[in-house]
């Protein structure tokens, strides 16, 4: 679907692409057509300008007014002759200039006649000026004999001559006159020509430059993205320091080089709890100081930090010197302490460090990433599982520790499969009578000759996820065999199975718990859950809602270990328990300390109002039984009443008639 | 040595093409020459230029001989055969009369033909004030006595000329206003 989706938006943008080029392509071409246009208007324009030019020669113009002057400049000394009868020397130079003048003039004027309309009145001006330069000569040639008769034959080619003149001119200039019209219209229509082109290379124009930014504006956008994934490829948004991928690169890099290296390890502790308590804005604030932190620190070492995922954290530094090592990391623990202020309020950091160098590695360790962070992270592991809030370097005394506990984990769940596991039984007894009305149910695994410790591999079950098949598997065993006992004893033997905290985040244990009371036949209300509070258990109202699921079944619910940890009075109020069980560190100062019997006082007080039943834990001395009866507490479990028993062996004992020793010998 | 020798070489060559660069536009385009003339009979004519302070000079075609003379064959936009004229050049008459630098001079003939020249006209090109045609006097059926003629490949060159420039049966020059 995803990939579907990318080829998508692939697809979609080459298509935008394609388009925006397409239609910028399209635009260049029409601007060049539009260009090519005007160019070829403007050229045709240019050329009748050119041709109109030449046709309206000056010349041609001219020709008609100047050959009228010319015509007259001669007439003037004919006329002047004529009435003097005759023409001193000046005057016949002026008579012969004259009339050369005048045909220079008639020659100039044949060659320059080009208008078609004029050229009949060109041509009887020309013979009309001809006859006259003929009679001007021949007036010459006789020494100017006769003025009078050369005046008189003059006037009438000379009339001739002038009205040919004025028809020719005035031809010319209706032709002069619409030359000047065709100039103007073809002046407005370059203007016409220019300013549609000037308004379509504008809107082509701004068109252009709208797509060019378009495309440059997603081009932006996609680097942008793109510089986005790659940061979001190697770097944590949240504290922009490198991500795992970054760190595995860079360590790799680091290894290459010959020179010794250190790689630490942290966990931020209880990082859920912070969320929960105070938000996960807070926890993001608490994991960006943790973040600038590192940084500054990797710093100091020339080295860098990562985030690895969730609160995971690492430095990897340029340094081989263990000492100067531990005491960078304390100080990073001490000011990791200091904490922050989170909207007033002021939030704890408390960081698990665990780090190696590569010259405590020995020879059959590789020098590689993965290597590496391994034993980092046995060491991390060791600083968690030995209280949090620690710093432990790599030892090879932890790498077999981790290994074993691998080994556990890895044959866990066959052990669970094949019944290898064990149920204990404690007894739970009435006070003062010490009659034991049930057992408290504990798992015990013997493996290769050695107990593995209660603790330690519910840890391990918590840890691994195999929590679920154990709890379950305890469940089966102990309501069964219960019920067997109390069907062939026609007894009444109450059971109390732990379940961890992991459980209340489904509905799945309700359903199991359903099906061990009908496998087992065991009335309902002779099955106690008991639950120990831990941060696990933060979703309340889903646990609530679990909760109630089971009891709706009939059976009871224990909070174990009351009195430490997260326990806490809210259980009292809340109706949702049947039972608190009182943690054996109470018990065990209530000989001693006026506040512990204060507080045991309290609770069974405040239980025993709620019509809540209190079961007080490790009770060990005849003295505190005898205490706890005084204080009215009726129920009771500890070495004293019996010590956890595999369950064969503890049922049985309960069929003969107690041993004395037996008893008072087990404090 | 060597290196000095190919200096002067390339500087040769450089200056060959500088010189066949600067001819190209003018291939095939005679300079007047410098040609001494025997006395003629002129037709009648005269020739008066104006000064710039106003003094006013004329000349008779002899007289206007006397300055500096050249021979330029062409053709002329009214002749369809090759010419010989003879006669002085615009430009030293102009200078005789301190006209040289002028922005330009007005030129009016016998039939009151007028025109103005620009500077760049007698700066650029030669302009011969023809007096004699093919080794006679100029007559005025033939456009003279005083003719303003230049090499016809020079003038169709040049883009300023005009025809308008060659003035015949020229009789005064003055200073354009």
């Amino acid at each position: 679907m995803a990939r579907h989706l990318r080829w998508g938006r692939i697809a979609r943008r080459v298509r935008d692409v394609m388009a925006t080029r397409t239609a910028l392509l399209s635009m260049l071409g029409g601007l060049i057509f539009l260009c090519f246009l005007a160019s070829a208007f403007m050229e045709r324009s240019v050329r009748q300008l050119t041709l109109n030019q030449q046709v309206f020669s000056d010349r041609e113009i001219r020709n008609g007014f100047v050959s009228m002057s010319d015509l007259q400049r001669l007439m003037a000394v004919a006329q002047e002759g004529a009435v003097r009868g005759g023409l001193d020397a000046a005057g016949r130079d002026a008579f012969i200039e004259a009339t050369d003048i005048l045909f220079v003039r008639r020659d100039f004027f044949a060659q320059n006649v080009t208008n078609a309309d004029a050229a009949r009145h060109a041509e009887d001006a020309i013979a009309a000026l001809s006859a006259m330069i003929a009679i001007a000569d021949a007036a010459i040639q006789s020494d100017f004999a006769a003025m009078d008769q050369t005046w008189s034959a003059l006037v009438p080619v000379a009339n001739e001559a002038r009205r040919a003149l004025v028809q020719f001119q005035e031809v010319v200039t209706r032709f002069q006159n619409a030359l000047m019209q065709d100039q103007a219209e073809a002046v407005r229509q370059q203007r016409l020509v220019l300013l549609s082109a000037l308004v379509a290379v504008s809107v082509i124009g701004a068109a252009a430059i709208l797509l060019l930014r378009r495309e440059v504006m997603t081009r932006l956008a996609q680097e942008r993205a793109e510089q986005h994934v790659e940061f979001l490829a190697y770097f944590d948004p949240l504290t922009k320091l490198p991500n795992r991928a970054q760190f595995q690169k860079r360590l790799d890099n680091f290894l290459l080089q010959a020179e010794p290296i250190a790689l630490v390890l942290l966990d931020l502790d209880e990082f859920k709890t912070i969320n929960d308590t105070y938000g996960h804005a807070a926890g993001d604030a608490v994991l960006m100081r943790v973040g600038q932190l590192l940084q500054v620190y990797a710093a100091q070492c020339d080295g860098f930090a990562a985030r690895l995922g969730g609160d995971e954290f690492a430095m990897v530094l340029r340094t081989g010197n263990v000492d100067s090592l531990i005491s960078t990391c304390e100080l990073l623990l001490q000011e990791a302490r200091e904490g922050l202020s989170f909207e007033g309020e002021a939030v704890q950091i408390g960081l698990s460090i665990g780090f190696v160098t590569s010259v405590q590695l020995g020879p059959d360790v590789p020098r590689t990433v993965d290597a590496l962070c391994r034993v980092a992270d046995f060491a991390l592991y060791s600083s968690k599982s030995s209280g949090r809030g620690r710093l432990t370097q790599y030892n090879r005394v932890l790498e077999v520790q981790y290994f074993e506990r691998r080994t556990v984990v890895d044959s866990l769940p066959r052990a669970i499969g094949n019944d290898e596991l064990d149920v204990y039984l404690q007894p739970k007894v009435m006070l003062p009578g010490q009659e034991v009305y049930g057992f408290e149910a504990l798992v015990r695994w013997v493996r290769k000759d050695r107990m593995i410790q209660p603790q330690e591999l519910i840890r391990i079950a918590e840890e691994s996820g195999l929590i679920f098949e154990l709890d379950r598997y305890v469940l089966d065993v102990a309501t069964r065999e219960i019920g067997i006992f109390n069907r062939a004893n026609e007894g009444r033997l109450a059971i109390s199975v732990n379940l961890s905290a992991l459980h209340f985040n489904s509905s799945r244990i309700a359903v199991w718990v359903e099906k061990a009371l009908l496998a087992s036949g065991l009335s309902p209300e002779l099955l106690t859950l008991e639950i120990t509070e831990t941060a696990e258990l933060r979703d309340w109202e889903k646990a609530r809602r679990i909760i109630g699921e089971l009891r709706s079944l009939g059976v009871r619910i224990s909070i174990d270990d009351f009195g430490t940890g997260y326990s806490s009075l809210s259980y009292l109020r809340s109706a949702i328990v049947d039972e608190v069980k009182i943690d054996r560190s109470i018990v065990d100062q209530i000989e001693t300390s006026d506040e512990a019997r204060f507080l045991l006082d309290g609770i069974l007080d405040i239980a025993g109002n709620l019509g809540l039943g209190v079961v007080v834990e490790g009770v060990e001395t005849p003295a505190q039984a005898s205490i706890l009866n005084d204080m009215g507490a009726e129920r009771a479990q500890g070495f004293l009443f019996g010590r956890p028993a595999p369950l064969r062996e503890a049922m049985e004992a309960l069929k003969l008639p107690p041993p004395k020793g037996r008893r008072s010998g087990t404090g | 040595m060597e290196r000095g020798r190919n200096v002067t070489l390339k500087q040769i060559l450089a200056a060959a093409a500088v010189a066949v660069l600067a001819a190209l536009p003018f291939a095939g385009q005679a300079a007047p020459e410098p040609v001494t003339l025997a006395k003629i009979e002129h037709a009648a004519g005269a020739l008066t230029v104006l000064g710039p302070d106003g003094t006013e000079t004329v000349y008779s075609i002899d007289a206007l001989e006397g300055l500096p003379t050249y021979s330029l064959r062409t053709k002329t936009p009214w002749r369809d055969a090759p010419a010989t004229f003879e006669g002085v050049l615009l430009r030293d008459l102009l200078a005789a009369h301190g006209l040289s630098d002028a922005e330009g001079i007005t030129v009016t003939a016998e039939n009151d033909y007028r025109v103005t020249i620009p500077h760049q006209i007698w700066a650029e090109l030669d302009v011969l004030i023809a007096t004699r045609v093919d080794g006679a006097a100029h007559s005025r059926r033939a456009r003279g006595p005083i003719q303003f003629v230049m090499d016809m490949d020079a003038y169709a060159a040049h883009g300023a000329v005009l025809e308008d420039h060659l003035v015949w049966m020229a009789a005064r020059i003055e200073p354009a206003q």
